[in-house]
């Protein structure tokens, strides 16, 4: 007898200690509703052992008629709280089919506007290039003149050529990009920066193109990868794209910033292109939500450089190169986790 | 036997049945097991409940309190369990 009013007790002491301890659970571990059914069965358990205990103990039967009525609500306490889970479970496992549902029109839409709109767009300047070629030798005399504009058009085409190369480029980029884990490492920022000033230079040579490096720096080293390469090279054919100036300057600037208790490497490309206006702002690095707006008409270079910024933890934005007058040019400004 | 303990009895039976119909999703309840193990030891001395009332009452009837007993202490691991869950 003794020992069974000893068992009675711990039990009892027990589940005292897990409702106390219930009601310090947060709401984002355990729904209200699932901690209040958990608390109402705990507390009947402990009415019905109490009433055990006290019957046990030869203290009073009392609460016994009571225990009798109330000992069903144990199992279907139970009951009612896994029957609860399942349906929050499956109400939260449909919301993110919804999104991710959601996610991939979206992706389609983007995918399908690039095909739509830019591929067309370059296939019809190269038609077009090729149609004003046979009007040219039909009506043209002087040979001269004749080879000079074909060479023109010739080159408009191979540019358009790139572009498409690009895009093409870029669009497998994006879609592996949000199809692998991103692997990072230490990297020499200034190698990248060479090199991809080195070859876009090499790429429009027809193109007078000033590219200035400032820097205190020697060396300094960041957390990314390879993809680097793309992020300058995408803002630099950006602003060379986007330039009507016979010659194109380029500043670029490289310093260490403190933020959010980190060290960041801040790399900012001035240029002198036509700028952005302040409504594109937000969007030129997310193409997709230009699907469904009027403001079709930019690359998706931006979105590719913002996703892999994103994934070193870094950040991207664009303002003016001259405070309040966007037609001066841009500056964008790109920070990167610095690398001890 | 009193009819409160069969159907306690029916109830639980039916818990462990919607369980194994709902694994899938009941496993990712925090530390499910130990909350599962809990639900066993619960249907065990409700099964000795049962028991005491023709066979060997006081062996029973001790088996009953002993498996509460572990049915308590399953539940209040499984409580500490979801906290620290939380606090890590």
């Amino acid at each position: 007898m003794i020992f069974i009013c000893i068992l009675s007790l711990l039990a009892l002491i027990f589940i005292f200690i897990a409702i106390i301890l219930l009601l310090r659970i947060n709401k984002e571990t355990l729904s209200p509703i699932l901690k209040y059914c958990l608390l109402i069965t705990f507390s009947i358990i402990n009415f019905v052992w109490l009433s055990n205990f006290l019957e046990w103990c030869d203290i009073t039967d009392a609460l016994d008629p009571i225990e009798d009525d109330i000992e069903i609500l144990i199992p279907l306490g139970f009951f009612i709280f896994l029957v609860i889970y399942v349906r929050e479970h499956s109400q939260n496992l449909i919301k993110e089919k919804k999104d991710e549902y959601k996610d991939a029109y979206k992706k389609v839409e983007f995918y399908k506007d690039i095909f739509t709109h830019d591929i067309n767009n370059i296939l019809q300047n190269i038609k077009s290039a090729t149609e004003l070629m046979r009007i040219y030798k039909e009506q043209k005399e002087n040979k001269d003149d004749l080879i000079k504009d074909i060479e023109e058009l010739m080159e408009i085409i191979e540019e358009q050529i790139n572009r498409g190369a690009r895009l093409v480029s870029n669009i497998r980029k994006l879609s592996e990009l949000e199809r692998e884990p991103f692997n990072i490492i230490k990297i020499e920022i200034f190698d990248y920066l060479n090199s991809s000033i080195d070859n876009l230079i090499k790429s429009f040579p027809t193109k007078s193109i000033n590219i200035n490096l400032n820097s205190n720096l020697k060396s300094v080293k960041v957390y990314a990868n390879e993809l680097l390469y793309d992020v300058f090279e995408n803002l630099l054919i950006n602003s060379i794209k986007h330039n009507v100036n016979e010659i194109i300057d380029i500043e670029i600037f490289v310093s260490i910033v403190f933020k959010d208790g980190k060290d960041y490497v801040k790399v900012e490309f001035n240029d002198n292109g036509i700028g952005i206006r302040d409504d594109l702002k937000k969007y030129i690095f997310n193409r997709s939500e230009l699907v469904t707006s009027s403001k079709k008409g930019l690359g998706i270079g931006l979105s590719l450089v913002k996703k892999i910024i994103e994934g070193y933890r870094g950040e991207i934005w664009v303002e003016n190169r001259i405070k309040d007058d966007y037609t001066k040019g841009s500056k964008f400004i790109i920070l990167l986790p610095k690398a001890e | 036997m009193e009819n409160s303990e069969l159907i306690s009895f029916i109830i639980l039976s039916g818990v462990f049945i919607f369980i194994f119909m709902n694994y899938g999703i009941l496993k990712t309840i925090i530390s499910f097991k130990t909350l599962l193990l809990s639900l066993v030891f619960l249907y065990t001395a409700l099964i000795f409940t049962i028991l005491e009332d023709y066979y060997y009452p006081d062996i029973f009837n001790l088996l009953e309190h002993f498996f509460n007993t572990l049915f308590s202490i399953g539940i209040l691991i499984w409580i500490i369990k979801i906290r620290k869950g939380e606090e890590s």
